[in-house]
């Protein structure tokens, strides 16, 4: 459990965090976005304790970074956007350096390490250098790193970037897996992947909470209709005409009128059954076949884009 | 702080720096012995001193990446997100250095035993040298560990480290020419010549009494001087505290 | 800037609030260093100035750097408010261990220490600083610009130097074999407190210098004795002549006439209760008829006879520039701990024979004379040179009579050239002669006798290797070792190491 309020952190008279405040419930991952320099890393710089804000506070399992750093400071795996990691350690070492610090008991350590190695698939590794991993890896070992300790709660800064497509599944999988345990953040410039993952999303926009919502209520709040994408072989004008006299759609518009057509459309909030049967026998019964045939919910691309730029 | 103290210490001995570091220091420890030696006269203490001057070389070389490092690895954010105290941090790297010259100065201990198995003596002064040396140790490493926490450059903060502990080898000196700058400078305000005196000898006294070399000179010989080891160890946590301040500002800064 | 602080006032409010944890912290950052930066100031300085002493522990063999405690008590028995200073005057060495300050650096050191600041020791290279030496020795006495390597040692005005070397035993056999000094005790502490001390209680002592006599004037010797610690006076000769009671010690510079005969009787009583007297005389224009009746009369009685003639010096290896008056005499190897010289210069020397009286406890002994080829002279009418008498031998010109009993003790020389100025303003006081004054006025003046504190030579550390362990083979044997063996082995381990790390 994370409770963020007022959070202002100030550099000189630039305010890089104004007055964020939200919540993380056990066991949620809250998603984390906004363009470069929102204050992304600073808010989870200081809700990690590596920054002292300005005014405002972070309770983490309702103890205050700042009053009680250390209780604080134990219930979290923080992984940065550059994972802390030493190159001249092996990964093995360095678990076990990661253990020390965060004071794990020493009979402990090894059942820990094993256990998180294999959880985050590096334990193929546990023996080369860190200075001799990929990247994706070294990622891994970061995360690894934050799991030391098995804090209640994980604060991931971009945690699949540079990975390849397979390792970010990986990875995706893997947070998911943590959540049923953790309460987790996690920060991408990826919005697919928060949109797969995330339970909440908080964006942040100069400083300050531009939303904060569920990834459905967000996309609904922000469009009152949903959308359909129709492919097809036929005359778009005739198509346009008749889809338009469909009862429920309130508008349709061609998107690509090049070899193979593709309309775009925005169905009444108030349409109640799918006219998507209608739709089917409105274009047999003329004779164009349908290709494709896809609901286009709002993506949080289209979110943030409308969100960042009110 | 044993977490760190391991890390640091290990550190130095996972990479070359660490053999490297005393294979230079065999080589120049042995050469002074060696030297003495060859005359068939061992003063230990006297060879101790003479390593002591070696501080302005090898202290900046072992302290100048000990934040700097941290920094550019990205390290540095365990030591502010972990339940780890900053202090300790600090306290930590700075007993992994000492510990390195303790591996250092085993040379010097094989020398004792060389000494007397040849029908020479340890005196008390040799063993007064040895407690100089680490006090000595603790100071300059303390100030090389505050150099490489107020700059990011590795190379600026060996230099500051270089120039700081040489400040403070030269001291003596320095005091002589500030006292008789003082003295000339009260002349043309026509003092007379028991003032300019006062003056000059009150100058030289007060720059003069930060000079640990002066302090501690007396080891040597048998005397052993709490103040002088105080007046060490004081200025070294002095240095670490004022080093764990400015990381701890970091936090707060709003610059 | 200024168009984007246009803060309503409730938005300053709201900053100011913001700040004030950021403030905080500053201040107790800062707050924080200072105060620890005073604690560490104030407790090295406490330390140092109250318990230094009391937490400084001399562990070296024999205490050999620390002063012992009958140093301590002499140093408790200096005025408040005076200082000794103690200037080395050379230039402090980085390093004093094996050379011959080994043992006077650490321990000088200890006197500044346990002297509550009546003691000040300083290096002060005299090439570089002239200005020292006229501070320290303002009449020149002590001509210490020659005196590179020695301490000097000041007190009110008074002057004395130590010679490090003199500070030690040494072990002559070594000297004669090798040429070289090889130190067998430490004395250091003996010879500096002793030092400090004569010029501390040399102060009490006070020579008178009889005039009236038509003397010669003792401006030079004044200086010399000043600077030896002893207060000078006049003495006048006046009818009701009285020797004072703190006079230590009595000299006749030079004089034209003789005593009278009250003086006489009062010189009598005063060596009869163990004075201390030097009488200088020699035979030139104003006084080549004076024969000295009373004097004489008080020196028969010690077997001294001053007579009225000069010598004249024959062998051309005793003369000075061809001079029949102006030659060498030859120093009684008695007299060898005053001076390092085999001869000493006379001039006008009147001989001084033997009375043929032998008092009881009376000892006598010459300390001048001349070469075996000498004749007496005399002056004739016209003041020239007269060979009279046909005798050629040795004349004593400087005699010495001490009264074993009451320990009276009288110097008598036949010539000038150690007390009167005309010499001294030709030869300065740094000539063989005048150190051949000092010397005898040092062992006559009570400083050195009665207060001598007798403080017993320490050992010295000797770091020497049992000769048939340290050959040449072991010490190349330990070159290979140490320089060459032990890094090559710390090299491939970093060679070793790196590899093997770098492929994990």
């Amino acid at each position: 459990m994370i409770e963020i309020k007022n959070l202002v952190k100030h550099y000189g008279d630039k305010k890089a965090v104004n007055g964020i405040s939200f919540t993380v419930k056990d066991n949620e991952i809250l998603g984390f976005l906004g363009p470069n320099g929102a204050g992304k890393s600073t808010t989870m710089n200081i809700i990690t304790g590596y920054l002292s804000s300005t005014s405002g506070t972070v309770k983490i399992n309702g103890h205050d970074i700042l009053e009680e750093p250390e209780l604080a400071k134990k219930s979290i795996g923080y992984l940065p956007e550059q994972p802390p990691l030493y190159n001249d350690m092996t990964v093995s070492e360095y678990l076990t350096f990661m253990c020390e610090l965060k004071g794990v008991p020493k009979k402990d350590r090894k059942e820990q390490i094993d256990m998180i190695t294999s959880m985050v698939g590096i334990d193929a590794v546990t023996g080369r250098l860190i200075g001799n991993l990929s990247k994706g890896y070294k990622q891994r070992v970061g995360l690894a790193q934050a799991l030391v300790g098995d804090p209640p709660i994980l604060i991931l800064d971009e945690p699949t970037v540079g990975l390849d497509p397979n390792q970010i599944i990986g990875i995706r999988n893997l947070i998911k897996e943590l959540s049923k345990n953790h309460s987790i953040i996690v920060s991408s410039h990826i919005l697919s992947e928060i949109q797969e993952i995330a339970d909440r999303v908080v964006i942040i926009h100069h400083g300050k909470i531009a939303a904060i919502d569920t990834i459905l209520d967000l996309s609904q709040r922000l469009s009152g209709t949903s959308k359909l994408l129709m492919s097809f072989k036929g005359p778009v004008k005739d198509v346009i005409a008749r889809l338009k006299m469909i009862s429920g759609i309130s508008d349709a518009v061609v998107r690509n009128a090049g070899d193979l057509s593709e309309v775009e459309i925005s169905l009444a909030t108030k349409a109640v059954n799918d006219v998507r049967i209608n739709i089917f026998f409105m274009m047999a019964k003329c004779g164009w076949p349908i290709l494709e045939f896809r609901s286009l919910d709002p993506s949080l691309e289209e979110v943030f884009l409308s969100v960042t730029s009110s | 702080m044993y977490a760190i103290f391991k890390r640091e210490f290990l550190s130095y001995f996972r990479t070359p720096v660490g053999y490297v570091a005393a294979a230079i220091f065999t080589f120049i420890s042995g050469f002074v012995f060696y030297s003495l030696f060859s005359t068939g006269f061992v003063s230990i203490s006297n060879e101790i001193i003479t390593l002591c001057s070696l501080f302005i070389v090898i202290v900046p070389i072992i302290t100048m990446g000990m934040f700097a490092e941290d920094r550019k690895r990205g390290t540095e954010v365990l030591y502010y997100s972990t339940p780890v105290d900053l202090f300790s941090v600090v306290l930590g790297k700075f007993l992994a250095a000492l510990a390195l010259f303790l591996v250092m100065f085993i040379n010097v201990f094989i020398h004792m035993i060389v000494v007397s198995a040849c029908g020479g003596k340890i005196g008390i002064g040799a063993w007064g040298s040895v407690l100089v040396f680490f006090f000595m140790a603790a100071l300059f490493i303390s100030i090389g560990l505050f150099a490489s926490v107020i700059t990011d450059n590795q190379l600026i903060s060996a230099i500051v480290s270089f120039v700081f502990i040489m400040v403070i080898q030269l001291i003596s000196v320095i005091g002589t020419y500030l006292g008789t700058f003082v003295s000339t400078l009260f002349s043309y305000m026509g003092l007379s010549a028991d003032k300019r005196n006062g003056a000059r000898q009150a100058v030289q006294n007060a720059i003069g009494w930060f000079d640990p070399f002066a302090k501690t000179s007396d080891f040597r010989d048998g005397i052993f001087s709490v103040s002088a080891l105080v007046f060490c160890i004081s200025f070294a946590i002095f240095f670490l505290y004022l080093s764990f301040r400015i990381l701890e500002k970091k936090r707060w800064s709003q610059k | 800037m200024s168009n984007n602080r246009n803060f309503t006032p409730n938005n300053g409010k709201t900053k100011k609030r913001r700040n004030e944890r950021a403030h905080q912290m500053k201040i107790y950052s800062i707050g924080s260093v200072l105060i620890l930066l005073a604690i560490v100031l104030l407790l090295n300085i406490l330390l140092d100035n109250l318990l230094g002493k009391a937490l400084t522990f001399d562990f070296s063999i024999e205490r050999s750097n620390s002063i012992s405690q009958e140093s301590e008590k002499f140093l408790e028995t200096i005025p408040d408010g005076s200082k000794i200073r103690i200037v080395g005057l050379f230039e402090m060495p980085d390093t004093v261990t094996d050379t011959k300050y080994q043992y006077i650096v650490p321990l000088l050191g200890d006197y500044v220490r346990k002297s509550r600041g009546k003691v000040t020791v300083e290096y002060v290279d005299i090439q570089k600083n002239p200005g020292v030496i006229s501070e320290l020795d303002p009449s020149g006495v002590y001509d210490l610009s020659k005196q590179t390597g020695k301490y000097a040692i000041s007190y009110n005005g008074k002057l004395d130097l130590i010679d490090p070397i003199n500070c030690y035993t040494i072990d002559t056999e070594y000297l004669d074999k090798y040429d070289a000094y090889m130190a067998t005790g430490n004395n250091a502490e003996y010879t500096f407190t002793n030092s400090m001390m004569s010029l501390v209680k040399g102060y009490t002592s006070k020579a008178y210098i009889v005039t009236g006599l038509k003397e010669e004037k003792s401006v030079q010797l004044k200086k010399l004795l000043t600077s030896l610690g002893v207060e000078t006076s006049e003495l006048a000769a006046a009818s009701g002549f009285k020797i004072p009671d703190d006079c230590n010690l009595l000299i006749f510079n030079g004089p034209n006439t003789d005593i009278t005969e009250s003086m006489y009787v009062e010189l009598q009583a005063y060596f009869a209760r163990g004075g201390k007297i030097i009488i200088a005389v020699d035979y030139y224009i104003e006084n080549t008829t004076e024969t000295y009746k009373n004097l004489n009369r008080f020196l028969n009685a010690l077997d001294i006879n001053i007579e009225t003639c000069v010598v004249s010096e024959n062998d051309p290896s005793y003369q000075l520039n061809t001079e029949l008056n102006d030659s060498l005499a030859d120093v009684n190897p008695g007299f060898a701990q005053f001076t390092n010289e085999k001869k000493l210069h006379i001039t006008l020397a009147r001989p001084l024979g033997s009375s043929g009286v032998h008092s009881e406890n009376v000892v006598t002994t010459p300390i001048l004379t001349t070469s075996a080829k000498a004749t007496k002279s005399v002056a004739n009418s016209s003041n020239q040179a007269e060979q009279f008498g046909s005798d050629t031998g040795a004349f004593n010109v400087g005699m010495y009579a001490a009264d074993t009993k009451t320990m009276g003790e009288v110097f008598v020389f036949g010539t000038l050239n150690f007390t009167s100025d005309d010499y001294f303003n030709k030869f300065t006081l740094n000539d063989r002669d005048a150190d051949f004054t000092k010397a005898i006025v040092r062992s006559m003046i009570p400083s050195s006798a009665s207060y001598n504190i007798n403080i017993p030579v320490k050992k010295i550390d000797s770091y020497m290797l049992a000769e048939n362990k340290a050959t040449t083979s072991t010490s190349t044997g330990i070159m290979i070792v140490f320089m060459i063996v032990l890094p090559i082995i710390l090299t491939s381990m970093a060679v070793i190491v790196y590899n093997k790390r770098k492929n994990l």
